[in-house]
């Protein structure tokens, strides 16, 4: 698995007819957009889920 | 099952969970259907967790069984595609300016033009790290086409935002099925 955003690889970029400034600045957008949704705040929803899956007879 | 194994799968399971609804909400933009298909994706895991070969790729796993869950309730729900060649989109336009200063807002805006498949083929690639192969393996399809679909939507970005003026032809479009759909 490569480094998150690392995709300006040779072999992505071979067919690609845009500028390496586009690819790069794309590259970017794409990493600001996606981090904003990867750092968003998690509910408490998701753990309590976990929670009640890993021990089913607990219900609060 | 043992307890400790349980318990280790619902530990890396949590630490899964912010990229499971990233991915969803790339998916399918709304927070609550996201946060419903993050959901439903931890129940199915952890139900088929005895299916999963420990030592695989846990979160290409659940990334899979989310687009599946993605898909079945499109198809259920019917919930609107209706550009899935993105080309209406394009012709539309966003007024991004040069693609070297675009704002987050541009280029959200421009991602949201992009049909479904460009959009898991660039997230899962460029913003997931996954190999090519990986992409194609949880997609079901050939890794030309996945090469193809990231180069689509990041023309077609280029084009939204406003930057460099590409036509998508025919170089650029997915392998035909004779190529091979796996």
């Amino acid at each position: 698995m490569r480094q998150q955003g690392e995709w300006d690889l040779p072999e992505d970029n071979e067919n690609s007819a845009l500028s390496q400034e586009a690819q790069q600045a794309i590259a970017q957008g794409l990493r600001n957009a996606y981090g904003v949704l990867l750092e968003a705040p998690l509910p408490e929803k998701f753990a309590d889920l976990l929670a009640a899956l890993a021990n089913p007879e607990k219900k609060s | 099952m043992s307890a400790d194994r349980s318990s280790d799968f619902q530990t890396e399971l949590a630490a899964l969970v912010p990229n499971l609804r990233a991915f969803a909400r790339s998916l399918c933009g709304a927070p609550d259907q996201a946060d419903d298909l993050v959901q439903e994706t931890l129940v199915k895991a952890w139900k088929s967790q005895a299916s999963f070969a420990e030592g695989s790729n846990l979160k290409a796993w659940l990334f899979t069984i989310l687009r599946n869950a993605f898909l079945s309730e499109r198809r259920k729900r019917k919930w609107e595609v209706p550009d899935s060649d993105g080309e209406h989109a394009l012709q539309v336009g966003v007024n991004g300016g040069q693609l070297g200063h675009m704002d987050m807002l541009d280029f959200n805006k421009a991602f949201e033009q992009l049909p479904d498949e460009q959009k898991e083929a660039l997230v899962l690639i460029g913003a997931e790290g996954f190999s090519y192969e990986e992409a194609a393996l949880m997609c079901g399809c050939a890794v030309g086409t996945i090469k193809s679909r990231v180069n689509r939507a990041r023309n077609k970005l280029a084009q939204i935002m406003g930057g460099d003026p590409v036509t998508d032809t025919a170089e650029h479009r997915e392998p035909s099925q004779q190529a091979g759909s796996r």
